[in-house]
């Protein structure tokens, strides 16, 4: 739910509890003062009454009233009733409806005589009064209440801009990306407070992420300079015709280990870049043509091995992810499948817009699933793989939370690897654009 | 050929040098950014060969500086000889192998990008190409022997008596793609002991951590001499120690 929205909600329905019970209070209040102004219309009446009857000397000729303003009834001695009011209705015969009548017995003594004095007042006049009144008064309050909840919404936004600025910020911010600014202050205590924040992680996550960039391409520099050294001097030395059969070959030898030790740093490396968040690039990239490109470049290899791939490639599967590290998480998943393989056994490679999958023939894992990711773990009759190629793929789908699912089918004796690019694949429009793009 | 190498390890720099040397170019080197960049400006090359990692500044400003500077300097082509004051090639060397930085390098003006660690073979092979597509000289087509090899066309013949027993006959022999290209770089390596590792980087690039990528080359390497062989080329190639493979036109 939206910080609007839960406002909004809090808002009407505070306003809904408010209008119900402030319009029942309304109601039964304009009510209350309407039966009391009725009750004092009584007793006003009663007064004048009393001033009238009081100047006679003999009891009653009338009992009732004109209109039947009021009724009396002759009683004994005895304690004198208090005065009560009481409700009633009645059948209007002349207007042909029920209407509410207030009453008020008086017990008062004429000439003599007691009685008990029954006044009438009806009022149905006074209750149309409150209903109109309440009516009015309900809406108007209403109307009142709407109009705060519309100032309130509408200044809502004014508000808010500075934090809704912010989160933009936060939404498109790049670590390695200098332009992205800083955080800005405003004169609302809190949001300032929170740009202040803000600005120092970002300036020392930014920091971090330099000091770690920095390292790695020192630590690149350093490695790869002796090993280049190394690399030339064996290359030279190898040229020499001084050389026997069993020379040669020994820096041979030293000339390939060298030559792995290459691939692993250079692999380390890439790992640790990926790890420390930089490839941060990202494009769109056509991977039915990465694909492609790669099962040709790596067909004859697999020919050689005895090994047909059979590629079944949807054409245009468009992702957004760094071209590099999309071309080391197919090339590697592409090899892992050759290297392990069987001979005469097709290595099936299917690429649909949902998902892309590796399937080649072999034994099962020398050791547990749940190794097959991690660093090192190789088959041990390989001595030549560095053990990083899964590692490399497993942490370029995680960058991009991108699931790589390995099954083995015990019964066919096939490994599979799935890897679901649905996530990161570019849609409609984008795709669209890329692809004409890509033709012209 | 005139060549400016720019690097500041010295061993590195003296090894390349003396091989360059030896298979025909003239070089200069320069140990610093400085250095490199008041030679490129104050004499003309060939080729430049760049490393990006140098301690007083970043090679890739010394190519944008060498490639303003000539795309300045106006270019009159003659029609009997190379145009003058052109922007000579440009291969960049790095220890980062980030895409990032070879797209950077050919947006500054390079013609080509090496990973350290590299093999010599390579850089050689790599500089013949540069200097064939930028000093076009005619026609860049390698005779060796019998062998003629058209790069552009990738087209590889044997000229001489063939099997028709006509002279200067042509056969074309036909090469797969990554028979070619071993061809090729043999071909440009001549009279250099090439071990098989150094061939499957070639052909693979960074992707040659793979077992049996050996094998793969000496099957290859086989066919190859076969086609050459039926198509009446002498066996140029040789293989010595059992391990490794030189092209040679002695017989």
């Amino acid at each position: 739910m939206s910080l609007f929205a839960r406002t909004a909600l809090s808002l009407i329905i505070g306003a809904l509890l408010i209008a119900t019970l402030g319009s029942a209070g309304l109601r039964y209040f304009i009510h209350r003062q309407i039966r009391k102004e009725v009750d004092g219309q009584l007793r006003h009446n009663w007064r004048r009454m009393a001033v009238n009857l009081a100047q006679r000397q003999q009891p009653l000729a009338q009992l009732e009233g004109v209109f039947d303003t009021w009724r009396a009834v002759p009683v004994g001695n005895g304690p004198a009733l208090p005065p009560t009011y009481s409700d009633t209705t009645e059948f209007d015969r002349a207007n042909g409806e029920l209407i509410p009548v207030r009453l008020l017995k008086k017990t008062a003594a004429v000439g003599g005589q007691r009685y008990v004095f029954t006044l009438r007042q009806p009022y149905e006049e006074f209750e149309e009064i409150a209903e109109n009144m309440t009516v009015a008064v309900v809406i108007c309050f209403l109307g009142f209440v709407l109009l705060l909840i519309l100032i309130q919404l509408t200044l809502y936004r004014r508000i808010w801009r500075p934090f809704y600025a912010i989160l933009e910020q936060l939404r498109t911010y790049q670590l390695d990306q200098a332009g992205t600014g800083t955080f800005a202050a405003s004169y609302i205590r809190e949001f300032n407070r929170l740009s202040t924040v803000l600005n120092q992680m970002v300036g020392s996550s930014r920091q971090q992420y330099h000091l770690q960039k920095q390292f790695t391409e020192n630590a690149a520099h350093e490695l790869q300079t002796p090993l280049a050294i190394a690399t030339t001097e064996l290359e030279q030395l190898e040229q020499s015709e001084r050389l026997s059969e069993t020379d040669w070959k020994h820096l041979d030898r030293a000339s390939q280990a060298l030559g792995r030790l290459t691939n692993l740093s250079r692999s380390l490396l890439l790992l640790t870049k990926i790890e420390t968040r930089q490839y941060a690039e990202a494009e769109p990239v056509d991977l039915s043509q990465l694909l492609c490109q790669l099962i040709d470049t790596y067909d004859d290899f697999a020919r050689h091995k005895r090994m047909v791939i059979e590629p079944t490639i949807s054409p245009g599967v468009v992702v957004q992810m760094n071209r590099q590290l999309a071309e080391v998480m197919l090339a590697n998943l592409l090899k892992n499948a050759i290297r392990h393989g069987q001979a005469d056994q097709p290595i099936q490679v299917r690429l649909t817009s949902e998902r892309l999958s590796f399937v080649n023939a072999g034994d099962p894992l020398p050791f547990s699933t749940e190794q097959l990711f991690e660093r090192f773990v190789k088959n041990g009759a390989n001595s030549e793989s560095t053990g990083l190629g899964l590692a490399l793929v497993k942490q370029i789908a995680d960058r991009y939370q991108v699931s790589v699912a390995y099954t083995y089918d015990a019964a066919d004796r096939l490994h599979r690897f799935d890897v679901n690019v649905a996530t990161i694949r570019l849609t409609g429009i984008t795709a669209a654009f890329f692809e004409l793009k890509q033709a012209q | 050929m005139k060549l400016l190498l720019v690097e500041d390890e010295p061993w590195l720099r003296d090894t390349i040098r003396d091989y360059l040397e030896g298979e025909g170019y003239v070089v200069t080197t320069a140990d610093s950014f400085q250095d490199g960049a008041k030679k490129a400006h104050d004499y003309d090359y060939d080729c430049l060969v760049v490393d990006l990692m140098l301690p007083d500044g970043n090679g890739l400003d010394l190519v944008r500086q060498v490639r303003h500077q000539h795309t300045r300097s106006t270019t009159s082509i003659n029609v009997d000889s190379a145009p003058v004051n052109s922007m000579p090639g440009v291969i960049i060397v790095t220890a980062k192998d980030a895409l990032g930085d070879k797209l950077a390098g050919l947006d500054a003006g390079s013609d080509d990008y090496l990973t350290k660690p590299f093999h010599l073979a390579e850089l050689n092979a790599r500089l013949r190409s540069v200097l064939r597509r930028r000093l076009f000289l005619g026609n860049s087509d390698l005779v060796l022997g019998v062998l003629r090899i058209q790069p552009e066309q990738q087209r590889v013949e044997v000229v001489g008596p063939g099997p028709g027993g006509a002279s200067h006959e042509r056969q074309v022999v036909a090469l797969t793609g990554k028979e070619y290209e071993l061809l090729l770089f043999m071909a440009t390596n001549v009279n250099r002991l090439l071990s098989k590792a150094v061939l499957a980087e070639h052909i693979w690039g960074d992707a040659t951590d793979m077992a049996d990528s050996h094998e793969f080359i000496y099957s290859h390497v086989k066919n190859l001499r076969r086609k050459l062989l039926v198509a009446g080329c002498p066996d140029y190639i040789r293989t010595r120690y059992g391990a490794g493979y030189i092209f040679s036109l002695d017989a």
